[in-house]
């Protein structure tokens, strides 16, 4: 019995769970949803339900299960919105669930730049992991890589080039 | 021309850091070009995004699951039955609000009955507690650049940071920016307390500043300025009772009839003698004699009237 070992009701498997896939679930729901703070509430939600629901859930399947649950929580709220839509028209559309500035962002466009990005030299990823994920400074970046600020800005420019160079855009 | 040199080989570095605009970059690139890297720009934010650990996302869901927790080992009916009126409350003033949005230039307009508290979001997501037999109106028409609301009655206002939110009464008018505060405006009784933030107030041609538990009170044309031990961070009537401080007594009177519905003669007694403290809101009895038997007065329930006596 396999399956026991591994019993989602189990915190250190939960959080494991949790760790395996939360970044796929976010990334499923944001480019269904295209908005970030939607897609981050939808993946805590369903997280908690996953929580709440641990002993139907098998870890074998569990992704899947994941999947479902977020795509439930994500279809209810597109059915509220509508109805609320019918009753608020006009003052409705900051809450709109479609932030514009990420509408062009499509699945595609992503795979390929996430693809450029880890085809980027050696030296330019580090540059840009620093400073776009681990959001540091140029400044704190040259002081760590102990280059000067200017190189540090040599290399996030020549990755941007590269990047755009081997980015298909559709 | 200089500063173009300079940034030849770093443009884009600076531009993804935002240290220099859109309009600069376009000085280096074509319009296409421009094009493909503001979508690039986004699907770095999106990689940020999902690239950045999840450790507080992984907190939320704990403390969400907590939380549920909680709730279910300590059912509390008080809490449940509270939370259900007033989403069924929030929920009918959102459909009346809905609706009356189709007519934009119309008034909308709230108004609570005897002994109920209505809540109320207005349009920029600011909250207004409304509380018994008082009522609140706007209009949606210039609201972005005019936040001005008419209130008769008593609320506790969570002004968000924007233009200029007007609260305009009979006995005055305030103003914030984004703060909390609450109005007392009934009859001849005037009282504003601010909470948070800054607040004007301008009544009678006079103008006054509150600052954070400082209050200010115009009764029968006579203004007080106050300086109130809040013991918390709204007023004691969201947690259903009523307090009062040093204020004549009719006023006192004059909400236990808006709370519970009554008439209350007080033609035998001196109505003008100075109260302080509070009512529950829910009981009558309890109510009652928390006001009266405090002030050495005699009352006598009849029917749905109240008789005072000395």
């Amino acid at each position: 019995m396999k399956k026991d070992l591994k019993n989602i009701c189990d915190q250190s498997v939960f959080e494991e769970v949790f760790h395996k896939y939360a970044k796929d679930v976010k990334r499923f729901m944001l480019f269904k949803s295209k908005n970030q703070d939607l897609t981050e509430d939808i993946v805590q939600d369903t997280f908690v339900k996953l929580w709440e629901e641990c002993k139907n859930a098998s870890y074998d399947t569990v992704k899947n299960y994941l999947f479902t649950i977020a795509n439930h929580l994500f279809l209810n709220i597109i059915k509220h919105d509508k109805v609320i839509d019918k009753y608020q028209k006009g003052f409705t559309h900051e809450n709109s669930h479609q932030t514009p500035e990420f509408l062009f962002i499509e699945n595609e466009l992503y795979t390929s730049l996430e693809n450029a990005i880890a085809s980027l030299s050696e030296k330019q990823r580090e540059v840009f992991l620093l400073s776009r994920v681990e959001k540091k400074k140029y400044k704190e970046i040259a002081d760590e890589l102990k280059i000067s600020v200017k190189a540090v800005e040599k290399r996030m420019h020549s990755a941007l080039l590269s990047l755009k160079e081997k980015i298909n855009f559709i | 021309m200089g500063e173009k040199i300079t940034f030849n080989d770093t443009y884009l570095a600076k531009w993804i850091a935002e240290e220099i605009t859109d309009e600069q970059l376009k000085e280096f690139v074509t319009e296409s070009e421009f094009h493909d890297y503001k979508k690039i720009k986004e699907g770095i934010k999106l990689y940020e995004y999902l690239e950045t650990p999840s450790k507080v996302t992984f907190t939320n869901i704990k403390n969400k699951i907590a939380k549920k927790q909680n709730i279910k080992n300590n059912p509390s009916k008080v809490i449940s039955l509270f939370t259900k009126s007033m989403i069924a409350i929030a929920a009918t003033v959102a459909l009346i609000f809905g609706i009356n949005s189709f007519l934009n230039n119309q008034e909308i307009n709230f108004e609570s009955g005897f002994g109920e508290f209505k809540t109320i979001a207005l349009l920029d997501n600011s909250e207004v507690l409304l509380n018994a037999k008082s009522s609140l109106s706007f209009t949606k028409k210039g609201w972005k650049n005019n936040r001005n609301v008419r209130l008769n009655g008593e609320a506790f206002f969570k002004v968000q940071k924007g233009n200029t939110f007007n609260v305009l009464t009979d006995n005055g008018t305030i103003s914030v920016l984004g703060t909390q505060f609450s109005v007392h405006s009934q009859n001849e009784f005037f009282e504003v307390i601010c909470y948070e933030g800054k607040v004007k107030v301008t009544s009678q041609n006079n103008k006054y500043i509150l600052t954070p538990s400082k209050s200010i009170r115009v009764v029968d044309g006579k203004i007080s300025e106050d300086n109130l031990i809040l013991s918390d961070v709204q007023p004691s009537w969201i947690k259903g009772e009523t307090t009062f401080k040093s204020v004549p007594l009719k006023v006192v009177i004059n909400g236990l009839e808006k709370q519970f519905n009554i008439k209350i003669e007080s033609k035998s007694i001196d109505n003008t003698i100075v109260f302080s403290g509070s009512f529950d809101n829910k009981n009558l009895e309890i109510a009652l004699a928390s006001v009266f038997k405090t002030t050495g007065i005699n009352y006598k329930i009849s029917d749905s009237k109240v008789i005072l006596s000395k």
